[in-house]
Order: C-alpha cells, then structure tokens, then sequence
C-alpha cells in the first residue's frame, strides 16, 4: 500500500534502524505523527537517540533500514536541501544562523521571493518576512541584523525560517535551553499557534512539564528504543521518568568500599553569568564524588570554570584548604589535579599524534634534563606504565595514531596522560562517553583503584546507571545550580531525574 | 580544530566486549611492503629519495654539475638556505608562516654593516656587529611574536606588514646604496674555510643540529608539535601554547640574522636588499622537507633536504640553460603538487 | 539612498566605518595643507583615474576574502593578462577583444587557484603563493625578460580616452566593476551565500549551500577582475616591465581590509567598502608623492597602513592564534 492515503498518518517512522561503527543506535523506532496540527513530545536521556533520529528525518544522516512515510508515501531524504523540499525543518539546539547578516537573509538563503533575474528584492523579502514575523508574533524589522537579537529571538527566527520554507512538520531539539522565562512563554504560545494553523511538530525536551503542558502524546526513548508512546492524558511526570529510566541493569559496577578523609578540593559560592549559579561543594581524598545533569545544567562548564579555563566572575576555589586565586591547567598540574574533558577528540587527545606523544604531554616538565632535553628513557618508562596500568591496547605506542584506537583505547589514553601527573584530585567529564561495554568496565575500575589509593575523585556524567553503580554520593545540578546530594544509601533514578529536572517548576517545588 | 569534527552520537554501544575482542591489534603484514609503505609513508621521504635520485641523475647527465667548485659552491648557498628555513620551519609547525625573512636579512646587514664601519677595534667592532644583528633579528622576531600572540592577528598578514615597514628601512636608511668596507674578522666568518670547506658550512651545521635537538628533544619541541597540532588539547594539559608560538617568532628571527650574518660577510657589504627573492626557495624548501602547511608536523631534516633539493634544482637546471623564471614556476608547481601530497597523505590514513 | 543596499553593517561596525570616511577626509586635510595642488579638481581626477587597477582588483578580492579565503597571486595575474593583451593589441587586436582577452587569462588563474583550493583542498595562502611565482614565470618566458610598450589604439581608448570629454574610461570601467561587484555581492543568492559560507562554512554546507562550488567561483572571480586590472594598468602605464605589478597583491589586500573587508570572512563590501580603501591607499600614495617623500618611504607607509588595518580587523574578530 503506497498510495497516499487521505487520512494516511503526517508521519510515520517504521523499523528504522541505524548503527555507528557496528554500535546499534536506533532499533526498530516506529514513531507515528497522527494528525495535522499535532505535537508530539519526544522525551529520553541524553545519548538516547533523539538526535539520531531527528538527523535522520532531516535527512543528515542516512538510515540503515525501515521506512519513514509521508502523508503514506514513502519518503527517502538524501540531504537537508530533500527534507527543506519535503516541509520538513530542524530546529537544531545550536542554531543555524548567520549572524553576520539580517534576519530576511537568514529566511531566505536558499531561494528568496521575488526574485527577478537572479537579483534579489529585498523589499520583497523583507514584506514576505515580516509577514513571516508577524505570523509568530515577533516584532522586529527583518532588516535586523542577527548579532544584535538576543537568543531568543533569534530561536524565533529559526521558527520563521521553517515556516518560510513552508514546513509542515517542524522538530525542536531542546529549544528552551538558552531562553528566559518571558522567551520561552512566547515560544510556547508560537508553537500552540502553529498547531491551530496544522503545523505539525516533534518536541524534544528535558523539561517535563513542557512537555506535558505542550504536547498531545509523548513518546519515550531509551537506548535507541521507543519505550511507548501515548495520548498526554495518560501520562504524567512520575510515569516518563520511570519510562526514561526503567531499564535493566545489563552490566556490573565495580563499587568499592573506600575511606573518604581530608577535604581536597572546595568551592564557594561559585559564579559565572546563567551557567554558574552560587556553586559550592567540596571534594574528599578517597571519595568519587558523582555530579548529575541534564545537558545544559552546567556540569561541564563548572569544571572548566574550576580548571581555570573559563573564567569566574565570584567564588572562592580551594584547594587543600589554600584559596586558589587565579586557577590556569598548568598550575593545576604542578600542584595535583587532572581533568579530562567531556571532548576527547578536540580537548584530550592530539588525534594525529602516536600514543606515546598523548601519554606524556601533561607530564613533559617533569620530564626536562639539561638544556630542556626531554628524558627520553623517561618518556618510555612513563607511557610504558601507563600502557601497562590501564592495559591499553597499541601495537606500537610510538607509531599508532590516537586517531587509530577505539574509543575506549583513546579514552584510557586520556586517562594515562594524566595519570601520569600523579593528581591527587582527578575531575572526569563523561569518561565513558563512546566506550564500549568492556572498556567501560575498565574505567570504573581505575576510577575505583585511584579513589582507594587517595584521590579525590569527581566524576560528571549523564548516564544515572554509572553514577549509581561507582560514586559514593551523587551531587545534582540543573539551570547552574546544584540542586541536591544523595548519599548512597537514598540513590535512585528518580531522584536523580526529579532534582534534575526540578527548574521547570522551581517554585512549586519550593511550594511543596 | 583541525580534526573534521564528525558527528559523534551520544551513544552508548551496547554490544560487549569489543575491546577484549580486539586485543591483539592488527600488525602490517610483510616486511617488505612495510618497507615500501614506510618509504612512502611521508612527504619526507618521498622528498629524501626524489632528491636522491635527481642528484644522481645529475652527476651523470648535467655538464659541469659534478665539478668540485660546483658542488663546493652549491653547499655554500645551501647553508644560507638551510639556516633560513629552519626558522621557517619552526613557524610553519603552528600553520604559520613568516613572510618578514628577508627583511630581517636585509635590515640586520646594513644596520650591522653601519656599525662596524664606525671605525675602532676590528674585533671588538666584529663582536658588536654580530650582536646588533642578531639582536634586530630577535627584535623582529619579538615584534612579530606580540603581533600573533597578543594582537591575535594571522602570522601571514602581520609578517607581510612588517616585512614591507623593515625591507622599505632598509632601503630607505640607505638610500638603495650598499655598506662596504667592514672589519677583516667579520669577513671572515663568512669567507673563511676549515679544512678546505667555507666555514658557513659549520654554522650551517650547527643550526641544523640546534634546531634538530630544540624540535625533535627538548620539552619546548614537543610543546611545538602539541601546539601545532591542537591548541585546545595543548591549553588543557596545561602547555604554555602563547609563550610556545611566541618562541617560534624568536626562532625565526634569530635564524634570520645568523643568515644575514653570514651573507653579509661573503657579500663584503651591508645590503639592503638582501635575499630579495629568497622567500619562494624557503617556502620551497619546508613544504618539500615534508612541513605539514596546516601545522603540527614537519622535521628540521626534511628541510635540510627540502633545501638542498631547492638548492641543486636551481643549479642544474641553470647549468641546463633554464631561465630563473622558469626555474621558480617549476618550484612553484612542486610546491603545490607536495603539499597537494600531504593533504593526500593525510586524508588517507585519517 | 540608492537602490542598493549599501550598508549592512551593525552599530558596534559602523564606527569603523565612519572612522574610515574620518581618515579618508584626514588624511586630504594633512596632504592639502603640504600641498595647495592636492585639494585641486585635476588631481582628484588624476586621484580616481590612478585608482581604477586597485580598486578593479580590491573587487575581485572581496569575493575571495568574503568567503574567507584569500588571494596572493594577483600582482602576477595582473602582470601575465597586461602582458597577453599588450602583445595581442600590439599585433592588431581591437577594444572589445582586448576586454574578452584579460578577463580569460585573469580566469584561467582563477580556475587554476580554485581547483586547488575548493576540489583539493590545499590551503589557498599556499596555493596562491605557488601560482605568484607560476604566474609571474610564464608571463616572464612569453615576454623572454624583454619590456613590452603598450602604445596602441587599445591603450588609447583605455587609458587616454574621456567619454563626453569628461569620464575617463578607465573611471568608468571601474565604476561599472564595482557596481556590478555589489549587485552581485549583496543582490544575488550567490552572493549571500558567500556571507554565509565566511561565517560559518560547516553551517552553510549543513543548509546545503554549494560551498565547494562557490568557493572555486570566489577565485574565478577574483582571477578575471585582476585579468581586467592588468589591461587597465597596462593601458596606463604603457610600459610592460619584467617587475610590473610585482608587490601589487599587497596594496590590493591592505585596500580591501582598510575598506572593511574581513580577513576572517563574512564583512565587507565592494562599495563603498573596498573602494574607500583603495581610495585611501591612493590617497596615502599620492600625497606622499607630492609632499615629496622619498619613495623607499612608500613601502614603510604601506607597511604600517596594513599593520593597522589588520590590527583594527583583528580587533573585531577573534581568529585562531597562527
């Protein structure tokens, strides 16, 4: 049956499979938009699958298998350019705008109207955008120039130019992330705007209770599987989470008994802008402390605000109770921290570099002789160590690129580099993010071990499971504040996701 | 950042054990395809056997190319050449470039030239010569390092202005007219022979070993190809990356005015006009040397080859009768056909 | 206002830009006090007529440098199109077919640059550096070293005629470049599109945007106006040395980048943009000239000019440290 059928579904996704370098993303996603003008909420955690899928619709990425239906006709989009001709339009979390021009060039980068013998009319365009404008309720001259719009505005120009394309089904992937209240409000009166006028839409968010307010039916994905989807009426906020988290445990955490001492590391009343919000805490020699978040909570930019590589605009750092005033990554690592970045290929590894390189490079002045030569005896017996400790896999340290290592061998790699720095507090942002099972293992093994041996250990993630299964306590952030701290003994995933997800109704929550 | 950034899912694979599986990791198989593969492996060394056999193919077929004076003369030039894009090179490793060379030759040999013609001691005239010039070398070098690291602006462009600014105080200190008549100990450093071989051949070979140990031994050599190859992984693991790329400019310049040193004592005058055209040979010989273009690779002994390659085509191909116009489009062509290579090279095995 | 749109730039820019028209108008104050004959109708028109190679060329670069590229070969570009269209005019050809003949030899660079550049992927200061030396190299072994003199009825019309009497022709060549520069720039999906790709080229390749194509184009582009350039200053020079337009690529470059063309791509126009730079640089040149400065002072000016332009540019946009 591939006729068109009248009243055929807007979009259906069937059996659509899709795996990265023989890891399984996406298994046999049906997904079904039934009506025009219908929005359908799209809620699961981080690393899910909701991009892949999204990409997919837009044409991105390519599927492996099943089929995607339009209107009930099969519909194949090979690039972004099929799924703009299509109706479909993403709005991507980072935007896709230029903001080196206006806001009707934006609209109209791919084809603009009114145009006569190639030359543009921007008096057209600017008409045919305001009325785009207008339509969402914006008012702002098309004749603007983008760098001048805040960030929500600017989503709104997103909005308009889906709508100029002539979209039927818009896919928001977090929109609400960067926007104040009052912005959000009017994109949440945009989008009931458009479902009247039958535009039909996928939202996917973090906050539930948009969700909930938003959308007709909500659709669960976890590991790359649709959990449910059903009517909003049947839902409420207890019943995702336990959706998003109700999955088995397929794998064993290495949890040690460990004896917490001295404060390490403290923070005061950390600050920096919306992302950093009066952060303190403090870290202790022998603990892994865990640190929970939503994307955009704030988790990595706290590290990288502690690291020194962002800057702070108040707060106290200390470290073994010394205030640390101007923190940078090599005073850091003289003095005994270590910190691996969420970003393994831009910020921890020298991709087109041997291994051996990647191991030593935090430790290179620890490794000078006369005249600034390298010891190079050192070098081997250090990587060689490192090799050896975390049994990373390399058939010649000196020759195989980074590049050319799993994942999971990569990660270690990131991981010796700084063991080899003796760092008495270690902050790891998303250490197994990319890993397989196996390697995954390994990590909180090592993790474990240093924890035992000493260090003082703070480990971001935002997969609950792991954070469950090795830290000793697990601090919750959301919206640049830490929002709660669970012992081990009170650890669950829906506490986690409650205090995570807590902003959306901050002041209820505050009320109950 | 200059890693394609490809997208990465989120993901969390979900099929076990698949390192434990890989743990013996693929080896490349026969030995003799290794050795090919090695050969070929590289810019480099694809430059270190052209050059190899070209030279051979030249001894035999070009008339007067093996001639002792010849190939005596031909190390002489090698050795400004060589000295000069070392310093390159080492602005090169961050994807820079430095395009103020021959103005610090230039300016180095007539403000030195003006100062040891001031009349006094020879030697002590000598000494204070050389130091001046290796101090507006290093001079340059500072100017140019600020302008990168704190100005932020791009190597190609700043260098370009400051090579108009000290080519044109040159030539307007001087008015275009040399400085002749400098102290006998100065002449003789670019003059005088050991064993029967210039004694710039030595300084040559010094700075090669010098720019080989500080590049390929020291922590500040491995800083420079960590720097080069990413800023953001360098500047997390804590290495000083502006103090690093300000080092470079300093290298640069310095390298310069020894080259300057040395040419000025063989012209027997302040020029300035100095290595007026030698910036194509330099480019020349670090792209060849197997310098990666877009930073974080490269080698101080694949410039040396890239330079005496640079340096025996010119010879031979003039001995052939070749025009120098001709002779530069020829490089010019190798010049993109080698970095074309690298590019090659490095898609492949990404 | 014209029909055109002619500014685009946001308020934090328009400082810059003023501050451009404030130093352009300086700089005439400080020659016309040296020199009473500055402020002169004659040599405003001697002024513009010395601008039209630049200011043809700095139109060429927008395009280039708006995508974030950049172009060093055009000195050789100019000088290998004034040397084919001088030898062909000198053996008879006529007016139009000199046009046709610097627009397709300036192409062939372009196409040659941005083969290079867009399909291989070489990094373009490396590939427009070779091709200076390439360039300059054959237009050198077609001439065999010798000066050519470039004294015909093409050279006439080019360079010494006045439509009406009053608008030389070399002007209004550059007037009709220009414009057609901006209409494409700012009036055409291309030229958007190039905006887009300067700020942001993985954005524009995930909007599917032609990148590669229009990039090759960009150089093209830039390769057949500095053709045209090398017919007008061949015209107006008249005698063809073996150095003849050698440096000119930087006094293109600092023109463009003074007018308020970014070097890190995605700012800048044609006109007045480029234009202004130009004017000034000649502005520069021409008062240092009657001022009597010594010429070697020329290069130092020209030096500083495009330190601080790159610096003011640099300012604005943060760049990688290279």
């Amino acid at each position: 049956m591939q006729q068109p059928a009248a009243d055929a579904p807007v979009l259906e996704l069937k059996k659509l499979n899709k795996s990265f370098s023989g890891v399984q993303v996406l298994k046999d996603i049906n997904l079904t938009l039934k009506r025009k003008g219908s929005v359908l909420g799209l809620v699961g955690e981080n690393g899910a699958g909701k991009s892949t899928m999204m990409n997919i619709l837009g044409g991105v990425l390519q599927r492996d298998s099943g089929e995607i239906l339009l209107d009930g006709a099969p519909f194949n989009p090979r690039s972004a350019v099929d799924a703009d001709q299509a109706g479909i339009a993403l709005i991507h979390q980072e935007l896709n705008l230029f903001l080196n021009m206006t806001i009707a060039e934006n609209l109209y980068l791919n084809g603009a109207p009114g145009t006569r013998l190639g030359l543009l009319s921007y008096r057209t365009m600017n008409a045919e955008a305001r009325k785009v404008l207008q339509r969402i309720g914006i008012d702002v001259a098309p004749g603007t120039m983008m760098d001048e719009l805040s960030m929500g505005i600017r989503q709104m120009v997103e909005i308009a130019k889906a709508l100029s394309q002539k979209a039927r089904i818009v896919v928001f992937d977090e929109p609400t992330t960067s926007l104040s209240t009052k912005e959000k409000k009017d994109l949440f009166s945009i989008i009931r705007e458009l479902s009247r006028s039958g535009i039909s839409m996928i939202y996917i968010s973090h906050t539930l209770d948009d969700v909930l307010s938003l959308c007709e039916e909500v659709a669960v994905i976890r590991d790359g599987a649709i959990m449910g989807q059903s009517p909003i009426s049947e839902m409420n906020k207890g019943k995702m989470i336990s959706m998003m988290v109700g999955r088995k445990l397929d794998q064993l955490f290495p949890f040690a008994e460990k004896k917490p001492a001295e404060v390490r590391l403290s923070v005061e009343d950390l600050c920096q802008g919306k992302t950093l919000r009066h952060v303190s805490f403090s870290l202790r020699s022998g603990e892994i402390a865990g640190l929970f978040g939503l994307m955009g909570a704030g988790r990595s930019e706290l590290a990288r605000a502690i690291y020194g590589v962002d800057p702070i605009e108040r707060g106290k750092i200390l470290f073994k109770n010394r205030p640390v005033e101007h923190p940078t990554p090599s005073w850091w690592i003289e003095n005994g921290m270590a910190y691996i970045t969420e970003n393994r290929r831009e910020e921890g590894l020298l991709m087109p570099k041997s291994v051996k390189e990647n191991l030593v490079l935090a430790s290179l002045q620890r490794m000078a002789r006369t005249f600034g030569a390298v010891d190079t005896k050192a070098e081997e017996k250090y990587s060689d160590q490192a090799i050896e400790r975390l049994d990373i896999k390399t058939y010649d340290k000196a020759r195989q690129l980074a590049r050319m290592l799993s994942g999971g061998n990569q990660q270690k790699v990131v991981i010796g580099k700084w063991l080899l720095t003796k760092p008495e507090v270690f902050i790891v942002d998303e250490p197994t993010r990319g890993v397989d099972v196996g390697a995954k293992l390994e990590i909180y093994t090592h993790l474990n071990a240093l924890a035992r041996e000493g260090s003082a250990i703070l480990f971001i993630s935002s997969e609950m499971e792991e954070l469950i299964g090795v830290c000793d306590r697990i601090m919750v952030m959301c919206s640049g504040e830490i929002t709660g701290e669970l012992q081990r003994e009170e650890f669950s995933q829906e506490k986690l996701l409650t205090l995570a997800i807590r902003s959306a109704t901050h002041e209820h929550a505050a009320a109950d | 950042m200059k890693e394609s950034t490809t997208i990465e899912p989120g993901v969390r694979p979900l099929t076990p054990g698949s390192s434990l599986q890989a743990k013996s990791a693929p080896r490349p198989a026969s030995l003799r395809r290794q050795i090919a593969s090695r050969a070929f492996s590289s810019v480099e060394r694809m430059s270190m056997l052209f050059f190899i056999v070209y030279f051979l193919f030249c001894v035999l077929f070009v008339n007067k190319f093996a001639n002792p004076v010849n190939l005596l003369n031909m190390l002489v030039q090698c050795a400004d050449l060589i000295i000069l894009a070392c310093g390159m090179t080492f602005v090169f490793m961050n994807g820079g470039i430095d395009f103020s060379l021959t103005a610090t030759l230039a300016l180095g040999s007539i403000f030195g030239a003006r100062v040891m013609t001031l009349g006094g001691d020879p030697l002590l005239m000598t000494v204070i010569g050389v130091a001046l010039m290796l101090g507006i070398g290093l001079g340059i070098g500072v100017l140019n390092g600020l302008t990168v690291t704190r100005l932020r602006m791009p190597s190609f462009i700043a260098t370009m202005a400051t090579q108009l600014i000290f080519a044109g105080l040159a030539l307007w200190y001087t008015q275009s007219a040399t400085i002749g008549g400098l102290p006998r100990p100065f002449l003789l450093i670019g003059r005088g022979t050991l064993f029967g071989v210039q004694l710039p051949v030595f300084i040559m070979l010094a700075v090669v070993a010098l720019s080989a140990f500080v590049l390929h031994r020291t922590v500040l050599g491995r800083y420079i190809f960590s720097v080069g190859t990413n800023h953001r992984t360098s500047l997390i693991s804590g290495i000083p990356v502006k103090k690093t790329i300000f080092s470079l400019f300093l290298f640069s310049g310095g390298l310069a005015a020894v080259s300057g040193i040395i040419m000025t004592s063989r012209s027997g005058a302040g020029m300035p006009a100095l290595g007026k055209g030698m910036l194509m040979d330099i480019v020349g010989a670090v792209v060849i040397g197997g310098t990666s273009v877009t930073g974080g690779k490269g080698s101080i002994l694949g410039t040396a080859v890239g330079a005496a390659l640079i340096i025996v085509l010119n010879n031979s191909l003039n001995l052939l009768g070749i025009e120098w116009f001709i002779i530069n489009a020829l490089k010019g062509v190798m010049i993109v056909a080698v970095a074309l290579l690298g590019v090659l090279l490095s898609t492949n095995d990404r | 206002m014209s029909t055109l749109r002619l500014t685009r730039e946001s308020i934090s820019t328009s400082f810059y830009k003023y501050g451009l028209f404030i130093v352009f108008i300086a700089l005439v104050m400080t020659f016309s006090v040296f020199n009473r004959n500055f402020l002169s109708g004659a040599n405003a028109s001697n002024l513009l007529r010395q601008t039209a190679s630049t200011g043809i060329a700095a139109a060429g670069l927008v395009f280039v440098l708006v995508s974030g590229g950049i172009d060093i070969s055009m000195g050789s570009t100019i000088f290998l199109s004034s040397v084919i269209v001088t030898t062909l005019a000198n053996q008879g050809m006529g007016v139009p077919g000199a046009f046709v003949v610097a627009l397709a030899c300036g192409m062939l660079v372009g196409i040659i640059n941005g083969f290079f550049v867009s399909v291989l992927r070489v990094v373009p200061l490396i590939v427009t550096l070779a091709t200076l030396y390439v360039v300059r190299g054959v237009a050198l072994a077609l001439t065999g070293t010798q000066s050519l003199f470039f004294f015909n009825k093409v050279a006439d019309f080019v360079a010494y005629t006045s439509l009406f009497g009053v608008v030389p022709v070399v002007v209004l060549i550059m007037a009709i470049t220009l414009f057609l520069v901006q209409v494409v720039l700012s009036r055409t999906l291309f030229g958007r599109q190039l905006f887009a790709i300067g700020n942001n080229a993985n954005g524009a390749r995930v909007m599917g945007i032609k990148v590669r194509r229009n990039i090759f184009l960009t150089y093209v582009i830039s390769g057949a106006l500095a053709g045209l350039a090398g017919l007008v200053s061949g015209a107006q020079v008249g005698a063809i040395t073996p150095t003849f337009a050698e440096g000119q690529e930087f006094i293109i470059i600092t023109a463009a980048i003074l007018g308020g063309v970014s070097l890190f791509g995605g700012k800048g126009s044609a006109f007045p943009g480029a234009f202004v730079g130009v004017l000034i640089v000649m502005c520069i040149e021409n008062g240092l000239v009657m001022a009597g400065a010594n010429m070697y002072f020329y290069t130092i000016v020209r030096g500083v000019v495009i330190f601080f332009a790159v610096m003011i540019d640099c300012m604005r946009n943060k760049g990688e440290l290279r």
